[in-house]
């Protein structure tokens, strides 16, 4: 009986086992790593295993041989082996690198939004910079390369004066981008509200072929699409009020928008003094209006008008007499549209045009007054040179055409051209570029642009070449060189038609590291001026100059929930002889060394955003020439430190309303720990007395509501803070 | 000698149980107690290879997916690659379901909708924006094929209750949306292997 019952348990297990050959192996990348979760098949069954810890698996299987075994992991490629029964199989598995993040050329650029493969941040973060007064080029400047520059507007970058940053919108120039400059006071930007972009690129040296003029660095602005719904949004404040309209059409393909905005500082230095005193505004009315539309199946235009109108009237201790004030009045009338399209006019191709239109007058004076504000005029050399009118018309005119064709294996080449027309000039340029993906690993882009001046006569060729190469599943490290060239302001080339253009190359070195919600970058540089723009003893472009530096970028959005921050580290070293310098000097908007870090954190529970910026500067150099040009003083200010604050409380006023209201209610404190900044001084006219230029108040303050209807920025919100 | 018997008559339900049963009712009830990465991993690949030698069933397939969709919420880092493939699986268990099989359907959009989920959740400030919209749309569209689904009902409440107040979230809502889910997992499934999973994880929340 015994035996019986074991013969029947024998025979039991036998039939068991004899579906039962065994398969086993083990599955380990090239580096003899298992491969846990890998999935082994044999082909032609349901039969097969998961690889365990180590790698290892073992099967049953009741078919016959020959045993064929597919394997797949994720991030692997898929591999097949051959297998017999009882003896281990080894089976090597190789990334697949299709599975990996592409590399992006990303030497010298930050790129925010949507559209970028290279995204640093998003639209959202730009505007939500505590101090940035929802400006893209000032968000920009709490990123690495930019100077901290508070006496004047644009970005100063990489030891380039501001007019060296050149701001582009859907591909063409703008050039106004600034309301009229008023002494010792930043201005505002006509166009720059982050909504308006989708895709935003701060480059800091080294873009593409595509772009040109501007020496150091660009600001490339590309405009959204169609919106996702119709929407509308007021908004007020005593300084601001704002109102707009987007309709999305029926049928989903076209949309209208306009929107409106008035700012005044008056009534807010009524309760605030500044110095200068503001006798009328600075005042600004900026309308907008804009058309999108779908043509054909792949095509977008997109029409963009902005209207600017600015005021201002400041007055100002003269420094050279105590009776009297300096008086500096300002209106400037800017009309900016910009028309583009953009198409697939083929599998393989896109097609993008641009034209661009800018009217721009402005009128400014310059004086001196009496303290009851009556007109005097002081006779002697101290006084002359501070009564000006100037009056200036200019238009201009651009057009663009850029056909790219993309090739199998990633690569594409593009090739464009350019007219810019102005008053007196006319810049042609043709531009071609090509990227290449070498190497699933390496990403070449080579190209070249030529340009030419009617007035001057001259052509200039500038290749470009940036390059991407990984070094890890989420590094890689970029370099880039290029030879940029900008034109002289037309003032200048009046007085000299022969003038060559400005001329700057770009060596950069890039590391870069992404993963999981944080961004570590090194970015290390050398611009070598080879023409600039000379305006003492004569108007030539025999000065020189460089700049080196390091700059360091960390953001985290991951470590703790909610929370995200960065910091922006820039060491600078620069000289240039430039102007009515008498010698190569560090010029008096550069910073050797200047930290950002801006830190933003959101309350769920009470549903407000708390923003913080904090930025620290080396002292600038400041000089004082005498009147035939020769140093009679020289000096470094103190250091720049300013901490903004900024809040935004997020609620709905109207939650029953069928299009349910989203209201921000907005404030914050520029320089909240009141220190007194100096960005430089003005020397009177014998040397012997200075004054600085600081902040027209100490601390500057905001409050506003803004209320959006039908569509709001929820989302963005709620994404940058889930 | 007793213990041989009982041994060779255990073996013996064994193997037969074995035989009865088919391996997707086993793979099912193993998913029901899956809770660790790895295995969601074995279940993922058995489910896939299942779906291998059955051309014909949605089943495996969508137990494919599902598993690869429950990986994607387990590992934030792969999370884009594991929903690529779990999406690829729900196509293909889509294009199976039998014509006119809502409640088949509901659970094809309530898995699609959670693999949108998992996208939004990896990186909710890049992928928001794009999936969350689409998540949406593929759970009002499973809430609409079959409104007690247990599984749309606990997603939907997953969603009020990770979302902030002002955009729509809300907590109480999300409770009620998990008990009500609970009802409809207490009953009985359509059969052993009919989409049954998701229980554990909506009890969690209650």
């Amino acid at each position: 009986m015994k035996t019986f019952c074991l013969l029947c348990l024998t025979g039991l297990l036998a039939t068991y086992n004899a579906n039962a050959q065994q398969i086993i192996g083990r599955v380990t990348d090239k580096s003899g790593r298992g491969l846990e979760g890998a999935s082994i098949s044999l082909i032609g069954t349901a039969d097969g295993a998961t690889a365990d810890s180590t790698g290892r698996f073992r099967f049953g299987t009741a078919s016959h041989p020959p045993y064929r075994l597919t394997v797949s992991y994720i991030g692997y490629k898929t591999t097949t082996a051959d297998a017999s029964a009882g003896s281990e199989i080894k089976i090597v598995m190789g990334k697949d690198p299709s599975t990996l993040q592409p590399v992006v050329i990303s030497a010298g650029a930050f790129s925010a939004g949507d559209k970028n493969k290279g995204a640093v941040m998003t639209a959202m973060d730009v505007v939500s910079v505590a101090g940035n007064g929802g400006d893209v080029a000032n968000a920009a400047r709490t990123l690495p390369g930019a100077q901290q520059i508070g006496e004047r507007e644009g970005l100063f970058v990489r030891g380039g004066a501001g007019s060296e940053t050149r701001q582009f919108v859907d591909g063409t120039l703008v050039p106004s981008p600034y309301f009229a400059s008023m002494p010792g006071l930043p201005q505002f930007n006509r166009i720059s509200s982050p909504f308006l972009f989708d895709g935003i690129v701060f480059s800091t040296g080294g873009y593409s072929a595509a772009y040109g003029q501007g020496l150091s660095g660009a600001l490339i602005l590309e405009t959204q699409d169609l919106p996702e719904k119709s929407s509308a949004v007021i908004g007020i404040s005593p300084m601001v009020a704002v109102a707009g309209v987007q309709k999305l059409a029926k049928n989903g393909r076209s949309s209208l928008g306009l929107s409106t905005r008035y700012m005044t500082w008056h009534y807010y230095a009524k309760a605030v003094p500044q110095n200068p005193e503001y006798a009328t505004g600075p005042a600004y009315s900026i309308t907008e209006a804009n058309y999108r539309q779908r043509t054909g199946k792949t095509g977008m235009l997109k029409v963009y008008a902005n209207f600017g109108y600015h005021q201002a009237e400041l007055y100002r201790e003269d420094i050279d007499s105590a009776a009297l004030l300096n008086r500096f009045a300002s209106t400037d009338r800017n009309l900016y549209l910009n028309i583009s399209h953009r198409s697939r006019p083929g599998k393989n191709y896109r097609l993008d045009l641009g034209a661009a239109l800018n009217y721009n007058s402005a009128d400014i004076s310059r004086g001196m007054v009496n303290r009851d504000k009556t007109t005097t005029h002081p006779e002697g050399p101290v006084f002359a040179g501070k009564f000006s009118e100037y009056r200036s018309r200019e238009r201009s005119l651009q057009g663009k055409a850029v056909l790219t064709r993309y090739f199998e294996g990633g690569h594409l080449v593009l090739a464009g051209a350019e007219a810019q027309i102005g008053e007196m000039d006319e810049l042609y340029a043709g531009f071609a570029e090509g990227e290449w993906r070498l190497h699933h690993a390496v990403a070449l882009r080579t190209g070249a642009r030529w340009e030419y001046s009617r007035l001057s006569g001259k052509g200039n060729i500038a290749p470009r070449v940036s390059l991407a190469v990984r070094t890890g599943t989420y590094s890689q490290i970029n370099a880039a060189y290029g030879i940029y060239y900008q034109q002289a302001e037309r003032r200048w080339r009046m007085e000299e038609p022969s003038l060559p253009q400005a001329k700057a190359s770009h060596y950069i070195l890039n590391y870069t590291r992404k993963e999981n919600g944080r961004i570590f970058r090194a970015e290390g540089f050398y611009k070598q001026y080879d023409r600039l723009l000379k305006t003492y003893p004569s108007t030539n472009m025999s000065g020189s100059g460089y700049a080196n530096g390091l700059e360091m970028f960390w953001r985290d959005k991951k470590s703790v929930p909610n929370f995200d921050y960065w910091i922006s580290y820039s060491y600078l070293h620069t000289r240039r002889d430039h102007l009515d310098y008498p010698l190569p000097l560090q010029p008096d908007f550069a910073a050797p060394h200047t930290l950002s870090v801006v830190a933003k954190r959101f309350f769920e529970k009470i549903s407000t955003n708390v923003n913080v910026s904090w930025s620290l500067a080396a002292g600038r150099p400041y000089y004082d020439f005498t009147p035939d040009h020769q140093i009679r003083q020289q000096g470094t200010t103190r250091a720049y430190n300013v901490v903004n604050l900024g809040f935004a409380h997020m609620l709905s006023l109207f939650p029953k309303w069928k299009q349910k209201d989203f209201t921000v209610i907005a404030s914050g404190i520029n320089n909240v720990l009141g220190t007194r900044q100096v960005f430089g001084y003005d020397f009177s006219y014998n040397g012997q007395t200075k004054s600085p230029i600081t902040l027209p108040a100490t601390r500057n303050y905001f409050i506003g509501i803004f209320m959006s209807l039908g569509i709001d920025r929820t989302e963005d919100y709620l994404n940058d803070n889930l | 000698m007793k213990k041989i018997i009982t041994l060779a008559a255990a073996l013996f339900v064994l193997i037969t149980a074995h035989a009865q049963s088919s391996p997707l009712e086993g793979a099912v009830s193993q998913l029901n107690a899956a809770q660790t990465l790895a295995a969601y991993q074995e279940l993922a690949n058995t489910f896939q290879r299942q779906a291998s030698t059955d051309a014909k069933s949605w089943l495996p397939l969508y137990y494919a997916a599902v598993c690869n969709m429950k990986l994607a919420f387990l590992q934030k880092e792969k999370a884009m690659a594991l929903s690529a493939i779990a999406e690829e699986q729900i196509v293909k268990a889509e294009a199976l379901v039998p014509a006119g099989n809502t409640k088949d359907l509901a659970e094809i959009y309530t898995v699609k909708s959670f693999i949108e989920r998992s996208r939004v959740e990896a990186d909710p400030m890049s992928n928001g924006r794009k999936y969350g919209p689409i998540a949406g749309k593929y759970l009002a569209k499973a809430r609409q094929l079959d409104p007690q689904n247990p599984r749309a009902l606990y997603l939907d409440g997953h969603i009020k209750y990770h979302t902030p107040a002002l955009w729509g979230g809300d907590k109480d809502k999300a409770k009620a949306l998990f008990s009500e889910a609970m009802q409809h997992f207490n009953q009985p499934p359509a059969s052993t292997v009919a989409p049954q999973w998701g229980k554990a994880d909506c009890q969690k929340m209650l």
